[in-house]
């Protein structure tokens, strides 16, 4: 009598053990996975972020890394202006963005491939489409581009109890430059544009 | 009886294990495999993206004076006298960017620095480019660039016809191409692939650069 029920007994542990175990297994590579490919997609939206720096700081005029004056008004045509040349002159505008954030958002955008809809992943976001809650923002403190991108990412088996999304961000900075053999750059310190409220 | 019987159960779990081990590294080593492979072709992308944008970092009438070398990382200097010198900032980005599992690849080399392809449409017909007098053919990077010669001479870059049709874009392409060879890590116990990676990147030209 006692052995049969601890037969039983013997059973049902191993019943138990073995839904246990293979609930763990499912866990860990569900958790494997996520981490596999979260981990892919940060390093993606990291060079996004360098690559949108980059393509804003090169979106810069390069008459201003060089110094350069604007011409005067009409009163004094011969004089040399003290405001410089900046691309984020109002002329430079389009939208409500300068040319170095429409570059910038351009390029990372692409890169980061944020999709302008969920729905449909192969069209892109542009410049002239809302950055939020994914896309890029840039911003310039008057020495550098800063660009932050975020980009939601769908985990490929979501864990039961989790969100099945992640936003992965990464920020990239460059100096605009220009030059042949000595790279020439020019600081302000006077911010462009400022840096966007944390999101 | 009993102890033939353990005997038998011990012989078991030792045929077991020796089937099972070998499978279980097996799959670890091609799981490695493909993560470093996905991070290898993510770097790839990245390097050639950057590559491509650095272009705009120098004059379009900038040439590389005499004697001018660059990126001796791979084991090859590249001598870039002579040549635009956008290329020479494209091969800097290139191989700076490209710094981790470079001993696993075989760069399938190319020449640094060409002009004047064409993606071609119904009205013009695709052209590939050709090399710069001078550009050196052992690059890991090839970049199709457009320049203005020292006599004021435009040498026409990668024209794009899928963008602003159909006269088309002169944009800035730059591609790359290896393969990831694991035989001389302890990978290639259990990874029998050799992957060829490609990448390539356009870059526009930005508004008051070009």
């Amino acid at each position: 009598m006692s052995s049969r029920r601890t037969a039983r007994q013997r059973g049902q542990t191993l019943i138990v053990f073995a839904l246990g175990f293979a609930l763990f297994l499912f866990s860990l590579t569900c958790l494997v996975a996520d981490s596999a490919y979260l981990f892919v997609w940060s390093g993606r939206v990291e060079s996004a972020a360098q690559l949108g720096a980059q393509s804003g700081a090169d979106a810069v005029d390069p008459r201003y890394l060089y110094n350069a004056t604007g011409a005067c008004p009409a009163a004094t045509p011969a004089a040399a202006c003290a405001v410089q040349i900046v691309d984020i002159s109002t002329q430079d505008r389009e939208g409500t963005l300068y040319a170095f954030q429409r570059a910038c958002i351009e390029a990372a955008d692409q890169s980061a491939q944020i999709p302008r809809d969920a729905a449909n992943p192969l069209a892109l976001k542009t410049a002239d489409d809302p950055q939020v809650p994914e896309g890029t923002l840039c911003a310039s403190d008057g020495c550098r581009v800063y660009a932050e991108v975020a980009r939601v990412v769908h985990l490929p088996i979501p864990l039961p109890g989790f969100p099945d999304t992640v936003t992965v961000r990464a920020a990239g900075y460059a100096a605009p430059v220009v030059g042949t053999s000595v790279a020439t750059s020019t600081c302000t310190g006077i911010a462009w544009v400022p840096a966007p409220p944390p999101r | 009886m009993r102890r033939s019987r353990r005997r038998g159960d011990d012989a078991q779990a030792v045929l077991e294990t020796a089937l099972v081990i070998p499978i279980l590294l097996f799959l670890i080593c091609n799981f490695v495999a493909v993560m470093v492979q996905v991070t290898v072709q993510e770097q790839l992308n990245a390097a050639t993206a950057l590559a491509a944008q650095s272009r705009f970092q120098a004059p379009e009438n900038a040439v590389d004076p005499a004697g001018s070398r660059c990126c001796g990382v791979h084991g090859a200097t590249l001598v870039t006298a002579g040549l635009p010198t956008g290329c020479r900032y494209a091969a800097e980005s290139f191989y700076g960017t490209m710094t981790t599992y470079t001993g696993l690849l075989h760069w399938q080399t190319a020449t640094l620095c060409t002009s004047g392809g064409d993606s071609g449409n119904a009205a013009n017909p695709p052209a590939k480019p050709v090399a710069y007098p001078g550009s050196p053919a052992n690059a890991d990077v090839s970049c199709d660039i457009g320049s203005i010669k020292p006599g004021g001479a435009v040498v026409p870059g990668y024209v794009d016809r899928t963008l602003n049709p159909p006269s088309g874009l002169d944009v800035v392409t730059c591609s790359a191409s290896a393969s990831l060879d694991f035989a001389n890590t302890p990978l290639a116990w259990g990874v029998f692939w050799t992957p060829t990676l490609h990448a390539q990147a356009e870059a526009l030209p930005p508004p008051f650069r070009q």
